[in-house]
């Protein structure tokens, strides 16, 4: 079930006439296109009496030349209808999270989708778009931080990072410690002040803590403060390059935790990727008679 | 209660062999008031390897249910309205459960994709009642004092258990023998895994588990109550530490692999504890047919 792209219009005409008149700033070239065919992989229609956790999910597999490199990829469905007719999108489908690819591999994408009649046998379509992240497409998109150890508690100076309106700290554990005893003295205050009650929220505070907040001795915190959600993910890197292999990350608020297994050497830096518009590349899909199961 | 017996590594695939035994005993006694009524029902319908199926919830109301511990569900048809069969092809699960969770569900194979209701699902509901005869408990005193020999017990030797308490040291000695024998087993059933897997990379994730489980099975602490059994009638349903008075000494949890079974304890136990035996018997086990109609498939 192969849907053939169709090249997104990236400039819609009412922006290239401002353009034409001066009052924009030119426009970045559109992403220069590359084949890439999106297709149907595994397709699970779970089906509830209860319908909690129902719905259709459809894998979809990337493949041609531009799915080489994604380090992220996401879905929007525009029209998902089975073949009796029934309107297969969620109410509530906006813009998804991108997902990330797992080392070297083309990023898994899942539709998420309601379920299909009972008598349907195929989803007659789906179709809408998909965005890819290609790093490898924009010197901009990449910011590395040389030995990052010597440059705690304050913000990355890169251009691409100012470019993107994004500010990255690698915050000291001497830092993290002050501001976590500020912390906990504020809420101890907070809830002598309160009563009961305070007590109770600086009880559930302090549980959140343990699961949060505690950073192990190995782990990098960052604070990202970046409001139009421009960096996609941040790496641990050798002095060479090569990507330090951690135990994941989580975020909490503007920090991110990169947790890591071992003590890294005082040389390590940090790769921060970029959401740019060049290293993002728009396709439209569309697939056809998708047997349901 | 906890799923009875607990999950052992064969049940990984040794199952799909058919090397496990089926629990023993037709029951002769019929319950008097047990109604039974299908719950939340998911029909999971997959292009992939993995996972597909009809599940079925069944709720018990009724008053047969109150001494009960455990029921479990012994099917004979089922069959959606188009006729097709859903009986697994491998007699599923039918282990005793907790009445108290809702656990009580049926695995079957997915209905035509245009049924709209399963016509009929149809067998036996069993249920567990050990207060119904007095040989379906069995008390062990003094525990601590029987370990590392077989347990001297006139009640479990008329029903064919053998048990035996490893004290936690003499187990931690026997662990590179236990790996080697388990290695041994594996590269045994090898092929039979792979071929049930699909995939190498799959089977090999299988082994994995499997061997990840059975390194759990070897982090035993001192205060830990090891218990080895011979039950090839599988008649064991639960084991309880209890104290002098009969009041349970609650573990920290448990997990069986094969023939052993490991209560994890955090504090040493008291040098009177007892172990209590529920074991499945005839007189303890109370049937009641059951048929549902026209199930609606959602």
């Amino acid at each position: 079930m192969t849907g053939r792209i169709r090249r997104r219009k990236v400039v819609p005409f009412a922006l290239l006439a401002l353009a034409v008149t001066g009052l924009l700033a030119p426009a970045s070239p559109p992403s220069k296109g590359a084949a890439l065919a999106v297709s149907a992989g595994e397709v699970t229609d779970r089906r509830r009496n209860d319908n909690s956790f129902a719905g259709l999910e459809i894998e979809l597999k990337l493949t041609g030349e531009a799915s080489a490199g994604a380090r992220g990829a996401r879905a929007l469905v525009e029209k998902a209808v089975d073949d009796t007719g029934r309107n297969l999108v969620k109410e509530k489908s906006g813009s998804s999270d991108f997902e990330k690819s797992a080392g070297d591999e083309t990023p898994a994408l899942k539709l998420e989708l309601r379920n299909p009649a009972r008598r349907a046998k195929v989803v007659r379509e789906v179709s809408g778009q998909v965005e890819i992240f290609l790093p490898g497409r924009d010197p901009s998109a990449q910011v590395l931080a040389a030995r990052f150890a010597s440059q705690m508690d304050r913000p990355v100076a890169a251009p691409a990072l100012k470019a993107a309106g994004a500010q990255v700290t690698v915050v000291s554990r001497k830092t993290y410690e002050a501001e976590k005893k500020k912390d906990a003295e504020r809420r101890t205050k907070e809830a002598e002040g309160a009563g009961v009650a305070g007590a109770m929220a600086n009880a559930f505070a302090g549980l959140f803590e343990g699961l949060f907040g505690d950073i192990g001795e190995n782990d990098v915190l960052v604070r990202v403060e970046d409001k139009g959600k421009k960096v996609f993910s941040i790496d641990v890197v050798e002095a060479a390059g090569k990507p330090v292999a951690g135990m994941g990350s989580m975020k909490v608020g503007d920090f991110w935790i990169l947790k890591l297994g071992e003590k890294l050497p005082a040389d390590a830096g940090l790769r921060i990727y970029l959401l740019t518009p060049k290293a993002l590349v728009s396709e439209r899909f569309a697939l056809k008679d998708v047997p349901l199961p | 209660m906890r799923r009875l017996p607990g999950p052992h590594f064969s049940s990984v695939f040794f199952l799909t062999a058919g090397l496990a035994g089926q629990g023993l005993t037709e029951p002769t006694l019929f319950a008097q008031d047990l109604r039974v009524s299908a719950g939340t029902i998911e029909d999971r319908r997959t292009t992939g390897r993995f996972f597909a199926g009809l599940e079925i919830e069944l709720k018990l109301t009724g008053d047969d249910l109150a001494d009960a511990k455990a029921a479990r569900v012994v099917l004979k048809k089922a069959v959606d309205e188009t006729g097709r069969d859903l009986l697994p092809e491998r007699k599923g699960d039918e282990d005793f459960k907790s009445v108290s969770g809702s656990d009580l569900k049926l695995s079957l194979k997915n209905p035509a994709r245009g049924a709209s209701a399963v016509k009929e699902i149809s067998g036996e509901v069993q249920l567990f009642v050990p207060t119904r005869d007095p040989a379906a408990i069995v008390t062990v005193d003094r525990i601590l004092s029987r370990m590392d020999k077989p347990i001297e017990s006139p009640a479990l030797k008329a029903q064919q258990i053998g048990v035996r308490l490893v004290s936690p040291k003499v187990y931690k000695a026997g662990a590179k023998k236990r790996e080697a024998e388990l290695d041994k087993e594996m590269e045994k059933h090898k092929e039979e895994v792979k071929k049930e897997a699909g995939d190498d990379k799959t089977a090999e994730a299988l082994m994995a588990l499997v061997k990840g489980f059975a390194g759990m099975m070897g982090d035993v602490g001192d205060n830990d109550l090891i218990i080895e059994t011979k039950d090839d009638q599988k008649r064991i349903l639960e084991v309880l530490v209890v104290g002098p008075k009969g009041d349970t000494i609650d573990s920290q949890g448990s997990m069986s692999s094969g023939d052993v079974r490991i209560l994890k304890f955090s504090e040493k136990l008291p040098a009177d504890a007892k172990l209590r035996f529920l074991l499945q018997t005839r007189k303890s086990v109370v049937a009641a047919p059951f048929a549902l109609t026209n199930v609606p498939l959602p």
